[in-house]
């Protein structure tokens, strides 16, 4: 069996890679992400300039495409939660080659989804009047509280436990690394030398805050759904939003998670370290998740339905038959039945097979959070004809340029940051190794 | 003789397209007798109790139908609201009952008919309604559970920021105990 020390070297070249070549089409899809942005910021100015009468909300449909990926980026940030923290405090091992991933999803959608809300603003420079002037009472300033305590902890938990991996860095490229990021990465190292005080700090900060940011990461989507809950409106009026946006959240952060994985391990060459076994544990969480998913739509549509009160007889129409048909049951058939089924059946459970299903479920999962967004919002309050709201040039470009912005931030993050726990995967394969691997490593044989 | 047969069709005609269109005019025959609260807060409950009698015989008036209405506009519709409906009982009594949602003076006009009747007589009454300044709606002021309020959700914010704070103290003792290792070394080459 090959040796630790062997392992560890070669699992640092993997995590080096990255950093240390650069290809061309590296910088082609940078300067095509910053062309995305580039028209993304030039419609927000022409918002800016014009107002929100270049989008295509109005009075009747106040929140449009903005809020629905707004949402659905606070949805897949959760997938570092799950991943890490969940896997961390039950000490799931294999968990270790996709923590780094997964927590930097979290980080950066986060930062994508909070940008929409200002984007979404029609006057973005009154933006501190929500905690100037915010009441306690309104979910919307839960909402910006929790958001942003959920951002700082993720961001603390995405920086501590890559300190050991950061002075990896530090140390391999100094002769090598320009002086800017030299000092970058010594400043982001903070003096580590992997000695015992420090390894116990490390661990017990790791530790407080793998547990702390699980009631945060659950409490960030409960919010974000009582600003649809708290609202009187059909179509939002139920107890079980919270639950549904966080099961939702889960889900698709799993799913991002996935392509992610599956597109570094490509583009990297890491199949040695991401395997398929990771592919499908998160295959099986999934569909776990599908399952969920269906119970609480079911659940939830069949009460509400089972009475149709005034109002919801019209929104199921629109949601069953009518505007959001096809976006409805996309969502239930090709996002929550077919990666459910992709999943389970043994021939397709392959590394394929889940990145299909986690794709089919991210499309799903944005398609859910549009029309509940929307098809809540066009049940009419008073004796008007339903309003139709078609998102315009302008919100399409800033939605791309969201996308590009999510996009551009993981391909910086994987250039200059270790896509991987080095330490910890070191660690797993220690603890795992079998005395005659130990015997060998020490020279006893 | 033709020309007076045709005169008294046209007049007949007349007569019964002018009957079609006139409206009926109001019957004066019902009297009614109001008892008014002397002051309504924004968001209670004001109830009216109107007594139908008949003008001719002074007798009550079972069966009766009252309504009570105001002005309103919403979204620049204006027109009369109907807030109350109520028949009269045996005794002629009718209460006429609702949330009173406004915070100004206003003026409601009581209506009824005898019962079967479609032709409406009016009474106007004003109410005056006192309260925390002019306002549309007036929800109810919820359920008080003790203990609980805005300072819960401060409390908890503030926990979780202290244990995040907390975290912060790992990489400060990563940082001091290389500190303390540099000056050890510093200090031996001294040395």
């Amino acid at each position: 069996m090959e040796s630790l020390s062997a392992y560890q070297a070669r699992l640092e070249e993997a995590t080096l890679r990255p950093a240390l070549r650069t290809t061309r089409g590296y910088w082609w899809l940078v300067t095509f992400l910053a062309l995305v942005i580039a028209l993304g910021v030039y419609a927000w100015t022409t918002q800016l300039d014009d107002g929100l009468v270049v989008t295509g909300m109005r009075d009747r449909i106040a929140w449009g495409l903005y809020i629905s990926v707004f949402v659905f980026f606070i949805g897949i940030s959760h997938a570092g939660t799950l991943i890490s923290a969940i896997l961390r405090v039950t000490k799931a091992g294999w968990r270790t080659p996709i923590t780094r991933i997964a927590e930097f999803i979290t980080v950066v959608a986060l930062i994508c989804g909070a940008s929409l809300i200002i984007v979404d603003m029609g006057r973005p420079d009154r933006l501190l009047n929500v905690l100037l002037h915010g009441r306690w009472q309104s979910p919307i300033l839960w909402d910006v509280l929790a958001i942003s305590t959920y951002l700082t902890a993720s961001a603390i938990y995405l920086g501590i436990p890559m300190v050991p991996d950061v002075a990896l860095f530090r140390d391999r490229l100094a002769n090598g690394a320009s002086q800017w990021r030299s000092r970058f990465y010594a400043f982001f190292a903070i003096g580590w030398e992997n000695l015992p005080a420090q390894r116990k700090a490390l661990l017990r900060a790791v530790a407080v805050l793998s547990v702390i940011i699980i009631p945060i990461a659950v409490s960030v989507h409960t919010v974000v759904s009582w600003i649809f809950g708290m609202t009187l409106r059909v179509g939002w009026n139920s107890t079980i939003f919270g639950l549904l946006f966080v099961a939702g959240a889960i889900f698709s952060g799993i799913a991002t998670l996935v392509i992610v994985m599956a597109v570094l391990r490509k583009v990297y060459r890491l199949e040695e370290y991401i395997t398929e076994v990771h592919f499908v544990n998160l295959g099986y969480l999934l569909a776990a998740f599908t399952l969920i998913m269906m119970y609480i739509n079911i659940s939830e549509y069949l009460t509400t339905g089972f009475k149709l009160e005034e109002g919801e007889e019209f929104l199921f129409r629109e949601l069953f038959l009518g505007q959001f048909a096809g976006l409805y049951w996309f969502y239930f058939l090709g996002g929550l039945a077919l990666p459910g089924l992709l999943i389970l059946v043994k021939r397709t459970r392959t590394v394929a097979g889940v990145v299909t299903a986690a794709v089919l479920v991210d499309l799903a999962m944005f398609a859910e959070r549009y029309f509940i967004v929307i098809s809540a919002q066009r049940v009419p309050l008073m004796p008007y004809e339903p309003f139709d709201y078609v998102p315009t040039w302008v919100e399409w470009s800033i939605f791309g340029a969201a996308v590009a912005f999510f996009v551009l931030l993981i391909a910086v993050f994987v250039k200059v940051f270790p896509i991987m726990a080095v330490w910890e995967m070191v660690e797993e394969r220690k603890e795992h190794a079998t005395e005659p691997a130990l015997a060998i490593e020490r020279g006893e044989h | 003789m033709r020309l007076a047969l045709r005169l008294l069709l046209v007049a007949a005609l007349v007569g019964a397209l002018g009957g079609g269109i006139t409206p009926a005019a109001l019957a004066d025959h019902l009297d009614v007798e109001t008892s008014l609260p002397d002051t309504v807060k924004a968001g209670e409950i004001v109830e009216i109790r109107v007594t139908v009698t008949s003008a001719a015989t002074g007798q009550r008036v079972p069966g009766a139908t009252v309504i009570a209405d105001r002005e309103a506009s919403i979204l620049g519709f204006s027109g009369r609201v109907e807030i109350a409906r109520a028949t009269a009982n045996d005794s002629g009594e009718a209460i006429l009952r609702w949330r009173e949602r406004s915070g100004t003076t206003s003026t409601i006009v009581v209506a009824y008919s005898e019962a079967g009747e479609t032709d409406l007589e009016s009474l106007p009454i004003s109410i005056i309604t006192v309260g925390e300044g002019p306002q549309i709606v007036r929800s109810t002021a919820g359920i008080q559970i003790p203990g609980l309020g805005a300072w819960v959700i401060v409390g908890l914010l503030v926990g979780v920021w202290a244990i995040i704070q907390f975290s912060m103290v790992g990489p400060v003792q990563i940082a001091r105990v290389a500190a303390v290792r540099e000056a050890d070394i510093d200090e031996g080459s001294a040395s």
